[in-house]
């Protein structure tokens, strides 16, 4: 779980380079675990947003889109009609350091390891 | 929009989303206050082959479209649907005849025939112009590399070919007898300007595409035509119900979950992951590892960047090696938490030729809303491209 984070982390360092992002609204049935939300609000050091609805994303986007495009709504800013956070997870500053070492420790194996991924795929 | 049509839209009561999915569609049925009202899916198989070539039908999208629909629709007023929306899997390619009928089954997204038309058209763009020009890396898993596969492979079709189209579009098509596409999905083809929101003239050129087989652009709240008499019999449903143009799937889920003004992000986790933002500007990364998708909000973008395993590296790790775990959680009967972490089956990232396709439609079942059930239907958004290189 702490992998799989600190490699999303790499995306959210490139969108943070442009803009401030300080909190994250996940989804999917990885939000549904607490020490997931934990590790994820601690290595993007951002308040982790759970809503109710974790796989109706989708059906909801769509919805909206129709409610607009009808004249159902007269905003796209509508979703808190749709679906409600229920819990936030607030970051612990003092993670920061430890995972910051961590994912550079990752990016740095990756890289060294990436010339031996190819003969590993031929040995299969 | 006339305004009587606004006025009227307004008294009605119910919103009906359409998921069509990797592996099947999901219709839902929302009142206008937001509540959830019923979901019904229905699956449709996947035909992989050639190791990584991967083709649906769609007839069996409509099937899919039809059944749903009257499942959730049942003993409810259809006079009282205000409209209807699909969200659909991106970066295709459906090539359609003059009436709409398929000329061959849809390549999907992870299909990566088109290796060799990729390459091509990389060389007479060049990688980096085509990522500021479209939002995305050159890649065979874009629609554009597609239909030129197509054209040189299967001449034939490609001349008969009237309009290439995504899976949504051609259920609106159905619906509505209006071919049309729209931003977000045309984004997902490598061959729309990104931001002057039209097909872009030298990617076009450069790969040798009619422009006039691509259909046009409009947006996603657009509303295209109107419920036809024949397909509103086929759904069972009124004819006259308003169809707008709708989104891709990744786009829509950035609606769903609030990302329709900039700087409010997201994180998906399901058996691949996504991190996705709203921005005015594009978000361009110099090593190309992130991408951005034209927004359904008029004037925004979404700029994206996916890690095709996640949940799925989870579960791999709980299968292996959890062997005495799962024995235990067995035998002590608690409920099976893997549920929640189940790759979704068609995911780009697992092996095609693993992911059995078994499933047949049988008689959809609706189900009550849930907060936490794992849909069926949702694939991923359909980002063939990792972040990492």
């Amino acid at each position: 779980m702490e992998g799989v984070t600190l490699n999303l982390s790499y995306i959210l360092e490139i969108f943070r380079e442009r803009i401030p992002i300080r909190e994250i609204t996940v989804i999917g049935g990885g939000a549904k675990g607490e020490v997931w939300r934990r590790i994820m609000a601690d290595v993007y050091q951002a308040e982790i947003l759970r809503p109710n609805y974790l796989e109706e994303a989708t059906s909801m986007g769509a919805a909206i889109i129709g409610g607009v495009g009808c004249g159902a709504f007269d905003t796209f800013d509508v979703a808190g009609r749709f679906t409600k956070v229920v819990d936030r997870t607030l970051p612990d500053p003092t993670k920061a350091s430890v995972y910051a070492r961590s994912a550079q420790l990752l990016n740095d194996t990756y890289d060294a390891l990436k010339p031996l991924f190819a003969r590993f795929g031929k040995q299969g | 929009m006339p305004p009587q049509c606004r006025r009227e839209a307004a008294v009605k009561r119910y919103l009906l989303a359409h998921d069509l999915g990797t592996s099947g569609n999901k219709a839902t049925l929302f009142t206008v206050d937001g509540e959830l009202l019923r979901s019904a899916s229905v699956p449709y198989d996947t035909h992989y082959f050639n190791n990584n070539w991967a083709e649906q039908n769609p007839e069996d999208w409509w099937r899919a479209i039809v059944e749903s629909t009257r499942a959730v629709a049942e003993n409810i007023d259809p006079g009282e649907i205000a409209v209807i929306a699909v969200s659909g899997q991106m970066m295709g390619c459906l090539c359609v005849d003059e009436a709409g009928k398929p000329l061959r089954p849809a390549i999907l997204y992870s299909d990566q025939r088109a290796v060799e038309e990729c390459s091509a058209l990389t060389e007479a763009v060049g990688a980096k112009e085509l990522y500021r020009i479209t939002g995305h890396r050159p890649s065979a898993s874009y629609s554009i590399e597609k239909l030129m596969w197509v054209r040189d492979h299967e001449p034939e079709i490609y001349a008969r070919t009237c309009k290439m189209l995504h899976a949504k579009d051609f259920v609106n098509y159905r619906l509505t007898g209006v071919m049309a596409s729209e931003y977000s999905d045309a984004s997902g083809t490598n061959a729309m300007d990104l931001l002057a929101r039209r097909w872009s003239g030298p990617i076009l050129d450069a790969a040798g595409i009619d422009k006039e087989k691509l259909p046009n652009l409009v947006s996603s709240t657009d509303v295209i035509g109107e419920l036809t008499p024949t397909a509103a019999r086929e759904i069972g449903l009124t004819p006259g119900i308003p169809v707008v143009a709708g989104a891709g799937d990744g786009v829509c889920a950035a609606v769903g979950v609030g990302s329709v003004k900039p700087g409010i992000t997201y994180n998906y986790l399901g058996s691949s992951s996504w991190i996705a933002t709203t921005t005015v500007e594009p978000i361009f990364d110099d090593a190309m590892r992130t991408f951005v998708w034209a927004h359904a909000v008029p004037g925004y973008v979404h700029p994206c960047g996916t890690m095709q395993t996640a949940g799925s590296a989870l579960s791999w790790l709980k299968n292996e090696m959890g062997a005495l775990e799962r024995a235990a959680a067995r035998t002590t009967s608690s409920p099976d938490r893997s549920r929640s972490l189940r790759p979704e089956r068609t995911d780009s990232s697992s092996s095609p030729t693993s992911s059995g396709s078994g499933r047949r439609a049988g008689t959809p079942t609706p189900r009550a809303p849930s907060s936490d059930s794992p849909s069926s239907t949702r694939g991923p958004m359909s980002c063939a491209q990792s972040w990492r290189a």
